[in-house]
């Protein structure tokens, strides 16, 4: 009678244990944080390449106007995250790097534009982001 | 023995879980990439031809600025450790005269055997080397249409079609671009013609 009790007990505690392990393995599995980078620099790009279509980022871009940038491309990336935009020339940065510390991790996303009509001074615009945890 | 066999399910579940999700998850990732270095590739095309656009007052530079360009480019593309190559054709009739003016710009990391064949006219330049430009010209006819046919080490060819209109200038511009990452690769060939003021 004893045996059986055992029996039946340790019965319960495997099955529940392999159910356990179907349910947690089954659900929808969580994207890995590499999908949530390249989601967040697709993003990014796609504020840059919109703000380009318009004509906005050639401007400001020529006028190194990296305030602008940043606030029009605010609904393109998560509140979560931290970024900032920096623009280079061929050689060096014309605008002020960002300073981060104690982040582990920080991507760019950089768009090149030859310069504005009457006006060839080829820029690359970089956002830089952070905070991903 | 129940205990025994359930953790032995476990770890096999666990295993095949993992053994199947992960060629998937490689897959999704890879395509992500893609989509980002495609996104790259628009801008550089895009942006190349702007070079042209925006120099179009200054019809002497347009070539000179692309060249840049392309240099820029290609810097810029090394620190994202992408490769980009291009093979540049611009060319020129002015509103008077009878002279096409055809430069060819080699970024395309070595040195080639270039060749130019305007309708039967040729003109070769026997070690190009790479991220340099051959200035070159050819007399027409304003109001034919040519063939311009560029190739080089007898391994590429390209044909590019060019209008001239006498009292008119104008401008072609000839792009083959190659941008390559660790994963992808974009190449387009296309041209632009413009009638400068």
């Amino acid at each position: 009678m004893k045996k059986a009790i055992l029996y039946s007990l340790e019965s319960a505690i495997a099955i529940t244990m392999i159910l356990f392990i179907i349910v947690i393995l089954f659900q929808k599995p969580p994207s890995p944080p590499e999908f949530y980078r390249i989601n967040y620099k697709i993003k990014a790009f796609s504020g840059l390449k919109t703000l380009a279509l318009t004509g906005e980022l050639r401007k400001h871009v020529m006028e190194n106007d990296v305030v602008s940038i940043e606030n029009k491309l605010s609904s393109y990336i998560p509140e979560s995250l931290n970024y900032t935009v920096v623009i280079f020339n061929e050689n060096t940065n014309i605008t002020e790097m960002p300073s981060i510390t104690g982040e582990k991790e920080v991507v760019s996303v950089n768009y090149l534009l030859a310069g504005d009509i009457d006006d060839y001074r080829p820029k690359d615009v970089r956002i830089y982001l952070w905070g991903f945890y | 023995m129940f205990l025994i066999t359930s953790v032995i399910i476990v770890i096999v579940l666990i295993i095949l879980k993992t053994s199947v999700n992960l060629p998937v998850v490689l897959q999704q990732k890879r395509e992500m990439e893609g989509r980002f270095d495609k996104e790259m590739f628009e801008n550089v095309k895009i942006e190349s031809v702007k070079a042209i656009e925006i120099s179009y007052h200054q019809p002497t530079n347009i070539t000179r600025n692309v060249f840049d360009f392309a240099n820029f480019t290609r810097k810029k593309m090394k620190e994202r450790l992408f490769d980009f190559r291009l093979l540049y054709v611009g060319s020129i009739t002015s509103k008077s005269g009878s002279d096409m003016n055809v430069t060819l710009v080699n970024l395309l990391e070595k040195p080639i055997n270039a060749s130019l064949n305007l309708n039967g006219s040729a003109q070769n330049n026997d070690n190009m080397l790479d991220s340099t430009s051959w200035y070159t010209s050819f007399v027409i006819t304003p109001g034919q249409d040519y063939i311009l046919t560029v190739s080089y080490n007898n391994t590429y060819k390209s044909n590019i079609t060019i209008q001239t209109e006498s009292g008119k200038s104008k401008y072609i511009g000839f792009f083959d671009i190659l941008l390559r990452g660790l994963e992808t690769a974009y190449k387009d060939k296309f041209q632009k013609s413009y009638n400068l003021p």
